[in-house]
């Protein structure tokens, strides 16, 4: 089943770099925002997820501070990596022993092509979501789903999966450029 | 919605309001006709210290106005709703929150300010209130450039080839002392098609 699935995906995955396409469907289920990038993770906190397309957005997790740089609005939020992030379920992946820390790990059975995992944030205070859905196929995780406190449904589809890749510098660093506000986010 | 007489039409965008003045005030009323509206960008906001951006969703449907904030990655949203009885703030931790004076519910929920009254006729390129405003400059078309209000200075970006008539700005970029909201605006949409 998935939790198969996830456990060989997972196995011996230290990094990660793929391309992602997210959707966003609003309370009544219509589609809202569609947005295309990059995403890298490195074993156990670093992060990198970057927007392309409709327009530019980074965020970076370097293991101590998440940086989120919006160059249209010329603004850098920078904020202490903690508590946000871990609840990503994103997160846990590259990190099984917090998955069953942080999420309530269930099957769900397989639809759509593919075997699928709801996890349930067990810090229900903290957790940003109600729910979120792993699904996984043939070359490991294909879909991330999940929603917001306002019923907002997140769904994101990955590609091109590249296990344990050597990540080019600076990948998991961030510098802010010199024209832009650098502010503190909230925790 | 009922058609609003209209002393002579004046067709606001193309050239037939003579001056700056003329296509601004003809382009005011307009923006004040047209009660369904919305936008979808993104804004910052920060106080010198502190600060958040993500996605942001700015509506009024007759009379009822939305805000919709969604921060990336996280997804922490919240949704402020208004209508003449009040606001509601839903979406975040410790539950829904009610008043009278939604710039102070966004404040005590998330520490930023957003003066969301005045920024809802701002954010369409019109000053908030009758009282003549401290200051305002226009372009030759007739468009707010910079306006100052509330204590707030106002900045404004339009698009090149608009896609709304009336015109409704690209940017809006709101100072006040250390406070700043930055919003930039993707997708405009007037009347009926209004979510």
């Amino acid at each position: 089943g998935a939790r198969d699935d996830l456990d060989a995906f997972t196995h011996g995955l230290k990094g990660l770099q793929g391309g992602f396409a997210q959707t966003v469907y609003d309370s009544n289920g219509a589609k809202k925002e569609y947005s295309t990038g990059r995403v890298s993770l490195s074993a156990p906190r670093l992060f990198r997820w970057e927007y392309v397309k409709p327009y530019p957005q980074l965020i970076v997790a370097d293991g101590k501070t998440v940086w989120v740089y919006d160059p249209d609005l010329k603004q850098v939020t920078k904020r202490m990596q903690g508590a946000a992030e871990s609840n990503s379920p994103l997160a846990a992946l590259i990190d099984p022993a917090k998955l069953d820390k942080d999420y309530l790990v269930a099957e769900a059975g397989s639809d759509g092509g593919l075997d699928w995992l709801t996890l349930t944030p067990r810090d229900k205070d903290n957790a940003s979501f109600e729910s979120a859905r792993l699904g996984f196929d043939g070359n490991g995780l294909n879909r991330m789903s999940f929603t917001d406190l306002l019923g907002q449904r997140t769904e994101i589809v990955f590609a091109k999966w590249v296990r344990n890749p050597s990540f080019g510098r600076g990948t998991f660093t961030y510098v802010p450029p010199k024209d832009v506000d650098v502010v503190g986010g909230e925790g | 919605c009922a058609m609003h007489p209209v002393k002579q039409s004046v067709s606001v965008g193309s050239p037939t309001c003579a001056s700056s003045n003329e296509c601004a005030e003809a382009r005011e009323a307009a923006v004040w006709n047209a009660n369904v509206w919305s936008l979808a960008g993104r804004i910052a906001v920060s106080n010198g210290r502190d600060g958040g951006s993500g996605r942001i969703e700015w509506s009024e449907d007759d009379e009822f106005f939305s805000v919709v904030f969604s921060a990336p990655i996280t997804r922490q949203s919240w949704r402020l709703s208004m209508d003449e009885t009040g606001a509601t703030l839903t979406g975040l931790k410790g539950g829904p929150r009610t008043g009278n004076d939604p710039t102070a519910l966004v404040r005590e929920a998330t520490g930023w300010e957003i003066p969301i009254d005045a920024m809802t006729a701002w954010v369409r390129g019109v000053p908030a209130s009758e009282a003549t405003p401290a200051a305002t400059q226009y372009d030759a078309l007739g468009r707010l450039s910079h306006l100052e209000e509330d204590g707030w200075v106002i900045d404004y970006g339009w698009p090149d080839a608009p896609t709304t008539n009336p015109v409704m700005p690209s940017r809006i970029e709101a100072v006040r002392g250390t406070a700043k909201v930055r919003l930039v605006v993707d997708a405009w949409t007037l009347g009926a098609g209004a979510p």
